[in-house]
């Protein structure tokens, strides 16, 4: 009985320790990934295959960019506000209304301009190929039409 | 002829048990002895299953091919699932990471307070 209660422990214990050994393996990037300081910036190091140079580079690129898009960022918001506050006031298109669209699309404008700027800069610090890889990806996710309707950033903001 | 009639039979039988009653006492307690008795038998049988489980299995890992396929199959079930919980949870942190990367540069959806 004791050889088979050991046998019975001793399969349960290998199908754990295999699990946990597997597992531990393959997620140990990502966790090297999630504990860093800034985990994106360290994905953006694994998945574009960046050396400490180039990943130090743009890591000087990224932190250069952030104030400029956290100030884009309150304009925004502002222009955002003021439309709401203009609709809310009348049932008809007012010239102010009209000024006001005209500004955020400016703003759209401007805040696009100043994303690619930056996309176009960290590329050229990454590998050829891999450069070319990050812009396709990035432009996906930020410029391409229908990606920057008002509606998507209050829904993305709900979910977090 | 009427002697022979299943219906005659029966009427003639349920005449008769209509007329008999049953004149001698039950023991003291008796049904509670009846459910005790079940319950006995039932403990038993649960033991002789466990039993028959037990000594299966026994026999079964006497054959060091079984005792060992047993092994390798948890094993490689255990790998299996490490290997099928870690990808899944490498693609979460990964498609987490990129939406945390692209927020913190798209102005229109970075998230506000």
């Amino acid at each position: 009985m004791k050889k088979t209660w050991f046998i019975l422990v001793g399969g349960v214990l290998a199908g754990l320790i295999g699990y946990a050994c597997i597992y531990l393996r393959a997620t140990s990037a990502q966790r090297s990934m999630e504990h860093s300081s800034r985990p994106e910036l360290a994905w953006l190091k694994t998945e574009y295959h960046l050396s400490d140079a180039q990943f130090a580079e743009v890591v000087r690129l990224h932190d250069a960019y952030r104030p400029k898009c956290a100030k884009l960022c309150g304009r925004i918001d502002a222009q955002n506000t003021k439309i709401q506050q203009l609709l809310a006031a009348t049932n008809t298109v007012t010239p102010e209304i009209k000024e006001a669209l005209a500004e955020a699309a400016r703003l759209r404008a401007e805040c696009e301009t100043a994303m690619l700027q930056h996309f176009y800069e960290v590329s050229r610090v990454m590998p050829e190929e891999q450069g070319k890889r990050y812009l396709a990806w990035v432009q996906d996710e930020t410029l391409m039409p229908g990606q920057m309707i008002p509606t998507k950033p209050a829904m993305k903001m709900e979910a977090h | 002829m009427k002697e022979n009639d299943p219906a005659a039979k029966d009427e003639a039988l349920s005449k008769l048990l209509h007329t008999w009653k049953a004149e001698a006492q039950l023991p003291p307690r008796f049904q509670q002895a009846v459910w005790q008795r079940i319950e006995r038998a039932d403990a038993e049988l649960k033991v002789s299953l466990w039993q028959t489980l037990r000594a299966r299995i026994e026999a079964a890992f006497a054959r060091p091919a079984l005792a060992a396929a047993y092994v390798a199959v948890l094993l490689f079930a255990g790998l299996g699932t490490g290997y099928w919980c870690a990808e899944d949870r490498s693609a979460h942190v990964e498609s987490e990471l990129r939406s945390r990367y692209v927020q913190n540069v798209d102005p229109y959806q970075m998230p506000r307070q």
